[in-house]
């Protein structure tokens, strides 16, 4: 047994003994029971669906991943309003997904890094100006690209996290995988902790504006929840030293808020309340994968940066 | 044989539908559990009806016919074969002819759910076109069979007329209580127009920033 495997076996308990709390708990029939149970069920969904991209065999993991940000991006393009004209351009950036994946799965770092930031960032455009209407050129390719760079690029880091080769950390040896566990396990928990300390403090607004639940008590008390689980954790799943873990938490605690609130300035803007409907008691999948677009990114070119 | 033909295409169809497009379905109480019935949509794409057909359940699925243009989808022996045997379409005359609602009222009287577009082609998306008389015709001949309208938003955006491939994108669907259309020539139009006029503003407010936050976590 591993340390990947108690703690998956330990996440799976928590959420199983969450659910069987909150449905003793909370009195039947009050409104929040459903809700608080069917956002509980879908971790569990989620849960399930991660045990085969952190565990399974090549190319699973990839397919799987690929499959959240092919997910995403749709969510994304739904959202998003667009010129008739464009559907070409649309359709070449779905075809992105899988190439993408695919260069994180040989693990070919060079095309991985730059396929989407530059050469789509080249080719999607004169897909469009071919289709030959300037109107709204500018929004239509921009639009396009940032929901590209975000859904597809930032994520798929998440997947080279996962091809990155052993190294031996404080306790032993780590893995791709164990690594990609512990972004998710800090990115969640992250999430988890400033709503919950939101809920029970929460008074003053960061931005009112954006995201008007979203508050300081919530903030402080998620990022200091999620940096103590990175020091417990950090040294266990990765190479990092408990004083980098701490940074390693601190990062992931301010740009998990900090992606969140980017997504919430998305949906304001084209008035939506959730990106979808796909997680029953949580929303769209961006609603969820809103905190990872930042995380994934930055805490993979941490681990590059420093052991790579 | 028949029977068999349509599970297969059902299934098919879902590999479109469901992964590749994927929907979220509003007031699915609303739509009838057997037949005969009529369901009624707004028009703008190819996948409007493979949609509204995916939304039954696949047992159901030899059951259910699609009202379609006869000059289009029946011109060819291979479309025609394709058409019937996997797709259920049955065809209207578009251009008059003896009873160009035959074969929809069979369909009817044999008790199956028949999927009808009242604007009869397809339009611009999320603009109405003109209301075809069809509905009320069918009405008059079949004044117990409910009729369930339905709004779906997004396949004229994934699938425009003239266009072959799909772009994936999340649809909206929201079906409305089952009515019995009005059987007066200068009502009906108007009837049917304020009911997809409501749908519509239902999907689209559903879907609205009701300026409470509430998106979860922080």
């Amino acid at each position: 047994m591993n340390a990947l495997s108690v703690a998956l076996a330990l996440v799976g308990l928590l959420i199983g003994l969450a659910w069987l709390l909150a449905g003793l708990l909370l009195p039947e029939g009050s409104p929040s029971r459903a809700e608080i149970l069917s956002r509980i069920r879908t971790w569990g969904v989620i849960f399930l669906f991660l045990l085969p991209v952190l565990l399974a065999p090549s190319p699973w993991p990839y397919v799987l991943l690929g499959l959240v940000s092919f997910l995403a991006f749709k969510e994304f393009i739904t959202l998003t309003p667009a010129r008739r004209q464009d559907r070409w351009a649309f359709l070449w950036a779905y075809i992105a997904i899988p190439l993408q994946y695919l260069w994180a799965g040989i693990r070919w770092y060079g095309m991985f890094i730059i396929f989407i930031p530059v050469y789509l960032f080249l080719f999607l455009p004169v897909r469009m100006v071919l289709a030959g209407h300037p109107k709204g050129f500018l929004r239509a390719t921009a639009t396009l690209h940032w929901g590209l760079m975000t859904t597809v690029y930032s994520l798929s880091h998440m997947a080279f996290l996962l091809s990155l080769p052993d190294r031996t950390g404080p306790h032993g040896t780590v893995t791709g995988a164990s690594m990609l566990f512990l972004l998710l396990f800090l990115t969640e928990i992250n999430d988890v902790a400033q709503f919950l300390w939101g809920k029970a403090l929460g008074r003053h607004a960061v931005l009112p504006l954006v995201s008007p639940r979203k508050t300081w008590e919530g903030l402080l008390g998620g990022i200091g929840t999620t940096a103590a689980a990175a020091v417990l954790l950090g040294p266990l799943f990765s190479p990092l030293t408990p004083l980098r873990a701490l940074g390693a938490g601190l990062l992931i605690g301010i740009c998990g808020f900090l992606g969140d609130v980017v997504m919430s300035a998305v949906k304001r803007d084209v008035g939506v309340k959730d990106s979808g409907t796909l997680l029953p008691g949580h929303g769209g999948i961006l609603d969820r994968l809103d905190s990872l677009t930042f995380t994934a990114p930055l805490f993979f070119h941490l681990i590059f940066y420093l052991y790579y | 044989m028949d029977a068999l033909c349509r599970t297969l295409f059902a299934l098919a169809v879902r590999i479109v539908t469901v992964f590749w497009l994927g929907y979220s379905l509003r007031g699915a109480e609303h739509l009838p559990r057997r037949g005969p019935a009529i369901v009624i949509a707004n028009h703008n794409s190819h996948l409007d009806a493979l949609i509204l057909f995916s939304l039954f359940p696949i047992g159901l699925a030899p059951s259910i016919s699609i009202a379609a243009a006869a000059d289009y989808f029946f011109s060819g022996s291979v479309r025609r074969f394709l058409a019937e045997r996997f797709a259920g379409l049955v065809p209207i005359a578009r251009h008059g002819g003896r009873d160009p609602l035959g074969p929809a009222a069979a369909a009817l009287q044999r008790g199956n759910v028949l999927i009808l577009f009242p604007e009869g082609t397809r339009g611009a998306p999320d603009v109405m076109g003109d209301i075809k008389p069809g509905l009320r015709h069918l009405a008059r001949r079949f004044p117990r069979v409910p009729v369930c309208p339905v709004y779906l938003h997004g396949p004229g955006r994934s699938l425009p007329k003239g266009c072959r491939i799909p772009v994936p994108i999340f649809i909206d669907i929201c079906a409305g209580a089952p009515f019995f259309p009005t059987t007066d020539r200068e009502a009906f139009p108007r009837q049917i127009r304020s009911l997809f006029e409501n749908l519509r503003a239902q999907t689209l407010a559903g879907l609205a920033d009701p300026q409470d936050d509430d998106d979860g976590y922080a």
